[in-house]
């Protein structure tokens, strides 16, 4: 059984279908890119097989369990998580306890009507090994709006991993990042892969190409190729629609 | 203790500590019931701050929870036979936690504006119902004859004994929701306002969370609205008129409820001192107040306590 089967996602936005008709089986190892030109309608995917979005037609089959329709807070349950191509934080909090509130939540403290937030130190202890692991634990104390953009999107990409997902789906996780960042990120992703599934839109071939053991091409909302990398390199139709193009 | 030694830096303690001595302040210790409204308008104020500064809920018709906390109390009183001081008082914190439970369900999800419109057409319901329905809430000519009893043997007629019973209440209710405000469900709280999608995200179902910081802000306002008719031993349906949730919403912003917890007890402070003590030497009192309100809003969104704050950031940084 596939991890994913999604069957005849469609989503209208007035005339224009950003997700036309999106049938794609989904395996459970590795590493899933999605590439696409800009308004290709990967983000659009993402939103809808999270839940922001409700499908005008199709089926979202998540380990053998229907999660149509299902609200994000439904969804990661489910053991699915997301990051935002659009950095969302919590501005005014520290970076400490951005982290936290995920934390808190996914130890089932979230509640706790009397206990002073920073007291509860297994969140704290949790919290401290995320920071750890995405590099960000000397900055723990500044606020989320006052760290450097490549920062902030390392810390998008820390929070989606509070909920302790199985799967992760990343959107442009790399976006605007410069180059020694880009290398952390790529490292990182691939050291989660190992124990997450991963799905992640990115533009920088290289990368793409590097990392990925599948890669779905998206053109106009729907599926233009599904394959490995070396088969999505030869293939004529996604080299006419997008390779050939300068991206950036 | 680490601890016991930062005491002297907790502002409630000092808070405290000038309004247990208020009856023997000079001037002020001359206004004892104001003395009691002030501390009323703290906790109500504080409850309404949970909802605004802490979950970003603009519930601008908060005065109808205070209100019907008020004739909760007036009710209780008048329809029981034992005449008891508790339970009238309890019955405006069960009452206003009700009917806020019962708003709140039916706009938890709804946003900004539409949601701050409702809460405040609700308002004006309750002010219609209470101003109409003669047999219970006496219509127009509202509740009176509401006396308060003695408490635990104390003599709550003694306005002096009143005064304290509202202080202690006071102080239960601002320790309560400091540290609510500061626990885990608080800083659930706070990203539902900070950011209610990535919250969403994290696993909080936010709609139900803002349905139990509304029906939770109830209760305390309920609870002051029931200490307000002991306090002016009637109901009128005039404390229901949206306006005067128009002044707690003033008061909080002024004092920076959004950057502080304490910025709605300064804003409070301000707006009843200006109240009572201007209004009786200058009768355009409230220009001179809505003036100051447009133009400190203007430039420090974040009310007094954002001001201060900034100023504390530049010494310490410096
Ligand atoms: N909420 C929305 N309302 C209207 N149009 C939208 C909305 N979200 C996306 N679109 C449109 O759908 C198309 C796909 O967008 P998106 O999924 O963001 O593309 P991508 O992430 O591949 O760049 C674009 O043409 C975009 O303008
Ligand atoms: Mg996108």
């Amino acid at each position: 059984m596939s991890l994913f089967s999604i069957q005849g996602l469609t989503k209208r936005f007035g005339s224009l279908a950003a997700t036309n008709g999106v049938s794609v089986e989904i395996e459970r190892e590795g590493i899933l890119s999605i590439i696409g030109p800009n308004g290709a309608g990967k983000t659009t995917f993402f939103n809808l097989v999270t839940g922001l979005l409700k499908p005008d037609a199709g089926k979202i089959i998540y380990q053998g369990k229907d999660i149509t329709g299902q609200k994000p807070y439904e969804i990661i349950r489910h053991g699915l998580s997301r990051s935002f191509q659009v950095v969302s934080l919590f501005e005014e909090l520290s970076v400490l306890d951005n982290v936290r509130v995920g934390v808190q939540r996914n130890l089932g403290f979230m509640n706790r009507l009397f206990l002073n937030y920073r007291r509860a130190a297994e969140v704290t202890e949790r919290a401290m090994e995320i920071l750890d692991l995405i590099g960000l634990a000397d900055q723990a104390d500044q606020p989320a709006a006052a760290i450097p953009h490549g920062d902030r999107k390392i810390l998008d990409l820390g929070l989606a991993l509070t909920t302790k997902p199985q799967s992760l789906l990343l959107d442009e996780p790399m976006a605007g990042l410069s180059k020694a960042e880009r290398t952390r990120i790529t490292q990182l992703i691939k050291e989660l892969s190992l124990t997450h599934k991963i799905i992640v839109v990115e533009h920088d071939m290289d990368v793409v190409f590097g990392i990925s053991d599948f890669i779905l091409v998206l053109h106009h909302g729907s599926v233009l190729a599904l394959g490995e990398p070396k088969d999505i390199a030869a293939n004529e139709e996604v080299q006419s629609a997008y390779l050939g193009l300068e991206v950036h | 203790m680490s601890k016991l030694s930062q005491l002297h830096k907790d502002p409630l303690l000092w808070i405290f500590l000038v309004f247990a001595l208020y009856p023997f302040l000079p001037y002020f210790g001359n206004f004892i019931s104001l003395g009691s409204e002030l501390l009323l308008w703290f906790i109500f104020t504080l409850s309404f701050n949970l909802c605004l500064g802490q979950t970003g809920l603009p519930s601008f018709g908060h005065g109808a929870f205070y209100g019907l906390g008020s004739y909760a109390a007036a009710i209780t009183f008048l329809r029981l036979s034992d005449k008891g001081f508790f339970l009238p008082v309890l019955g405006g914190a069960v009452v206003g936690c009700l009917a806020a439970a019962l708003l709140g369900w039916l706009i938890k999800d709804k946003r900004g504006v539409y949601f701050a419109m409702l809460t405040v057409a609700f308002t004006q319901v309750c002010f219609g119902v209470c101003w109409r329905w003669d047999e219970v809430t006496g219509g127009e000519a509202g509740l009176s004859g509401i006396i308060r009893q003695d408490f635990l043997g104390i003599s709550m007629k003694d306005p002096q004994n009143f005064y304290y019973f509202c202080f202690v209440i006071f102080a239960v209710c601002s320790l309560l929701i400091r540290a609510i405000s500061r626990s885990c469900f608080g800083l659930s709280l706070q990203s539902v306002r900070q950011n209610h999608l990535r919250s969403q995200y994290l696993g909080y179902p936010t709609g139900l969370y803002r349905f139990a910081v509304y029906s939770l802000s109830g209760a305390f306002a309920g609870l002051a609205g029931a200490l307000y008719c002991l306090l002016t031993q009637s109901a009128f349906a005039d404390i229901l008129d949206w306006q005067k949730s128009g002044d707690v919403v003033m008061a909080t912003l002024l004092g920076g409820g959004t950057a502080s917890f304490y910025g709605p007890i300064l804003g409070s402070f301000i707006f009843i001192v200006c109240r009572s003590l201007l209004s009786s030497l200058w009768e355009h009192w409230l220009f001179i107040y809505g003036l100051s309100f447009v133009i400190i809003l203007s430039f420090f969104p974040t009310g007094l306590m954002g001001i201060l704050q900034k100023k504390k950031g530049r010494s310490k940084s410096s």
